[in-house]
Formats: C-alpha cells, sequence, structure tokens
C-alpha cells in the first residue's frame, strides 16, 4: 500500500467518524427508512474515497458529503420511480366536512388509558410513518428530532412556512387515526 | 380571525392545536382555539391525545438515531472500506 492511499484512508476514517451521524440524520429523513439510510451513507463514503481526489477542498467536507448523498437520495428514489417530495394532495375532506367539523368516522375515540412504552406500540407507530406520503414522514421525522426548529425544516426542504403546517396538520391526523385503529382498538 | 367570532370549524382548530404543540401558536389563536374545546368533544379529546403521540412520535425518532446505532453504522462503513483495499 502506497502512503498516499494510506494516508487517503486515513482521511476517510476521520470522515467517517465526523461525520456519519450527521449524514444518517439527513438521509433518514429523507428516505424514512433506516435500513436504506444506513445503505446510502455506507455508499456515499465508497464514492466519496474513490474520488477523493477531487475534493479540492473549496467547500466543506461535510458539504461535499452531503452533495454525494444527495446525488444516491436523486438516484434511489428515480431507480424507484418515486419522486421525493411529488405534490400529495393535501386537503383535509377524508376528516372534515366542508364545514369544518368532523365527519362522524373521523371523530377521535376515547383512549383509555395511555399509549404504551412498549415494542408492540412502537411497531404500529413505525408501519404508521412508513404509510405516510415520504414528503410528509420527512417533515414529521425533521422536525421531532430533538425539536428542531420548525424554520430550519422549512430551510432543509425547500417548503414555505404555511406549506410546513399543512404537512404537519395533515400528517398528524392521519397518524391519530392510524394509531387509533391499529392499537387502540386491538 | 377576530378573538370575538367563535370559531365552529374542527379542521382550524386541529391545525391550531398542532401549533400549541409546538409552542409556535400566538393569544389570538390560543384563545379561539379554548373557546374552541369548550364545545368540541371531538377536538378536546385530540387535544388530550395530542401530547401522548407527539411524545411517541419524538421517542420513536430518537431511536432510530440514537448513538449505539450510529457506533454500529461507523463499524460497518470502515469495514467496507479497508474491504476496498483489499
Amino acid at each position: 500500500m502506497s502512503t498516499s492511499v494510506n494516508n487517503q484512508h486515513q482521511i476517510i476514517s476521520e470522515w467517517v467518524e465526523k461525520y456519519t451521524s450527521d449524514l444518517f440524520r439527513y438521509a433518514y429523513s429523507k428516505l424514512n427508512d433506516r435500513e436504506q439510510a444506513e445503505d446510502i451513507v455506507q455508499e456515499t463514503f465508497i464514492a466519496a474515497y474513490k474520488s477523493i481526489d477531487s475534493f479540492e477542498g473549496r467547500s466543506a467536507v461535510k458539504t461535499w458529503l452531503i452533495s454525494i448523498l444527495n446525488n444516491k437520495i436523486t438516484d434511489f428514489y428515480r431507480s424507484k420511480s418515486r419522486k421525493f417530495g411529488n405534490d400529495v394532495k393535501l386537503e383535509n375532506s377524508h376528516f372534515f366536512l366542508e364545514s369544518g367539523h368532523w365527519r362522524v368516522d373521523e371523530r377521535p375515540e376515547n383512549w383509555e388509558g395511555n399509549l404504551l412504552d412498549d415494542e408492540d406500540f412502537l411497531n404500529v407507530l413505525q408501519s404508521c410513518i412508513k404509510a405516510l406520503p415520504d414528503a410528509w414522514a420527512s417533515v414529521v421525522i425533521m422536525k421531532f428530532q430533538e425539536n428542531v426548529d420548525s424554520k430550519i425544516v422549512c430551510e432543509t426542504l425547500e417548503l414555505s412556512q404555511s406549506n410546513f403546517w399543512q404537512i404537519i396538520h395533515r400528517a398528524k391526523l392521519q397518524l391519530r387515526k392510524c394509531v387509533e385503529l391499529n392499537w387502540i382498538n386491538l | 380571525m377576530k378573538p370575538s367570532t367563535l370559531l365552529r370549524s374542527c379542521e382550524k382548530a386541529t391545525f391550531l392545536i398542532e401549533k400549541k404543540m409546538m409552542n409556535e401558536i400566538n393569544c389570538v389563536e390560543i384563545f379561539s382555539m379554548y373557546k374552541h374545546l369548550l364545545i368540541c368533544k371531538a377536538c378536546r379529546r385530540y387535544f388530550n391525545q395530542a401530547p401522548q403521540l407527539n411524545q411517541q412520535i419524538s421517542k420513536y425518532v430518537s431511536d432510530q438515531m440514537n448513538s449505539e446505532n450510529s457506533e454500529k453504522l461507523k463499524q460497518r462503513i470502515h469495514r467496507s472500506l479497508e474491504n476496498l483495499e483489499g
């Protein structure tokens, strides 16, 4: 192994230590799938290693890595012919009448007791989050990680404030209902 | 929205509940939200359930991103980079 290869390996190892968590968070909130996000972060570092010579240090390392990651995420959605941020209908007519009142079937039921902190419940919640349209799940995941400021979520996902609130509202209506159907009334 | 008019729409009320949960609600909005809750049982339930649900979502998200998983991922990436050279 030549010295320069050795050097490169050392550099990339340091980057792995330093940036894996950030890249994973970013990938996870965009993909809403942990395994997929882990794979894509791994591929990102492999690609970075292979093209480390082209990194000229003009941008910050993290910015460079994120741009590689972003390309991989775009490829992923393209390959699945899913499009991130596809306009999903945001109207709430599923839940509410034109007057704004709850549809009878959609009214929240009384939840006896509390949501349990157990694995079964988390599995239900996970499948409910996965059932959301990708773009909505991203907003929810990003907002709920350490309670990030919504302005930052909007900037990162290129959303307007009003769009952000519409998505949160709609996603929460759907999650609440999904949890109620699959957990509360088991 | 004038504070004097009663908010009748459950759609709007639940929207305001979500803003309240994230502490991004203003005085006028909070006033009309609470007035609506006085007259609407379904939204009162929504309001009571919201903190539990939010708490569980936060817990789920932070579990997915916990540091143990991130250490495992780092190890996995280190190994795959070593294999590339082999």
